[in-house]
């Protein structure tokens, strides 16, 4: 048996950490959230923020 | 950056064909024009309010009919329901705009529509979200048993209440499977119509949960015989506002570019989720146009001396516009995994048909 690599328990990590945030309802709306209001933060910034 | 002659303004196309887009697939999920999401992002960009209004209208009436079409395709209009329903609204709408003229001379207009739009948004938030959330764990409960919960489950004790009024005519709509007075359907068009005639929009975020939770429609049929109400509204918004000059064709014709795509998008990705899903998209996009509003109200209350608020208005705009699209794709993915029978979070299997 061989053991996991540093890389391969890092994948494995990251995937449990995005099945958790997605696992729960509420995790996943608010990460959906924050990415939109990012979004529109970058919209802003890109062509609105001279004609407000 | 594109030169609107008309309108005398200058505005990224993308961003017009964006906007189209995403309220698109918005409005051809749960069945609403999104006038509340764009006219405001309009404005931001540059437009004039009342050419902002005139190219929402219009552009809704364009989308709305491609909407309409799709869902008739899917079997998700009633028409009975529909047309029996356009008479309330227009008394409904005349109604309220008289009452708006009212506070307008009173001059406390702006005020009263901004606290108006609070209290009925987050009204209708509070009971879409605590019924679809008992819906949910039903349809949960009935998955865990081994049992098909079917396409659509409701909770709510209303519609059977309405339905034992015995007023004649009785109205039978055989595509929502409903048996009803004609003056029930008719009192809630002139209510819905009233509060959309005063609030100055469509009116398809207080017509759906009414068509689902007072006259007992399943989902899928509110949103579409809501889409059929919104072709008749917003074709007459947009005759009245070009006859008024109000409208910059040239940035219609590049939103409803992006919006042809959306509505499709949304009205196909219905036959993919469960009634509950829809009223969820429903009761978030509710919640997030309530900040919005309450944050202009905070703004206006103020006396306008924290424009960080406002800024924070138009962020809740766009991200809205942008989390209701994500989150009705992601569904739609989720619903194709599940069909593959591929890994899919646990509370999206009581959402999705299988």
């Amino acid at each position: 048996m061989t053991t996991p690599t540093t890389d391969t328990v890092e994948k494995a990590k990251g995937g449990g950490i995005m099945k958790w945030v997605l696992s729960s309802m509420w995790a996943y709306w608010f990460l959906l959230l924050a990415v939109s209001l990012g979004c529109a933060a970058g919209i802003y910034l890109i062509w609105l923020k001279g004609t407000m | 950056m594109f030169d609107f002659v008309i309108a005398g303004v200058q505005a990224p196309i993308a961003l017009l064909m964006f906007v189209g887009f995403t309220v698109g697939i918005v409005g051809g999920f749960i069945g609403v024009g999104g006038g509340y999401m764009v006219t405001p992002a309009l404005i931001v960009f540059g437009f004039p309010g009342y050419m902002a209004s005139g190219i929402d209208m219009t552009h809704i009436a364009g989308k709305g009919l491609v909407s309409t079409l799709r869902h008739r395709q899917l079997g998700n209009i009633d028409w009975t329901l529909a047309l029996t329903m356009v008479a309330g609204t227009m008394l409904g709408v005349e109604l309220g705009v008289r009452t708006l003229v009212y506070f307008k001379k009173a001059g406390t207009a702006g005020i009263v529509l901004l606290v108006t739009s609070v209290v009925v948004m987050f009204t209708l938030f509070l009971y879409t979200q605590i019924e679809t959330r008992r819906s949910h764990r039903q349809m949960k409960l009935l998955e865990t048993q081994g049992r098909d919960p079917g396409r659509e489950l409701h909770t709510s004790s209303l519609p059977k209440l309405f339905q034992s009024i015995n007023l004649l005519p009785i109205v039978r709509c055989r595509t929502a499977r409903v048996v009803v007075s004609m003056w029930v359907i008719v009192l809630v068009g002139a209510v819905t119509g009233f509060l959309a005639g005063f609030l100055g929009v469509g009116g398809g975020f207080i017509r759906v949960p009414a068509l689902v939770y007072l006259v007992g429609a399943s989902t899928h049929i509110a949103v579409g015989t809501d889409l059929v109400e919104i072709v008749f509204s917003g074709g007459y918004g947009a005759l009245r506002h070009s006859i008024e000059g109000h409208v910059d064709m040239m940035a219609v014709l590049f939103m409803i570019s992006g919006a042809l795509f959306g509505a499709q998008l949304g009205s196909i990705a219905t036959a993919y989720v469960r009634g509950p899903a829809i009223r969820y998209v429903l009761s978030y996009s509710l919640i997030l146009a309530t900040l919005g509003a309450a944050m202009r109200l905070v703004y206006v209350l103020s006396g306008q001396k924290a424009p960080w608020l406002s800024l924070i208005a138009v962020m809740l705009t766009l991200g809205e516009m942008i989390f209701l699209c994500l989150f009705i794709i992601s569904l739609l993915y989720f619903a194709r995994r599940n069909r593959r029978g591929e890994w899919v979070p646990d509370w999206v299997k009581p959402l999705v048909i299988t």
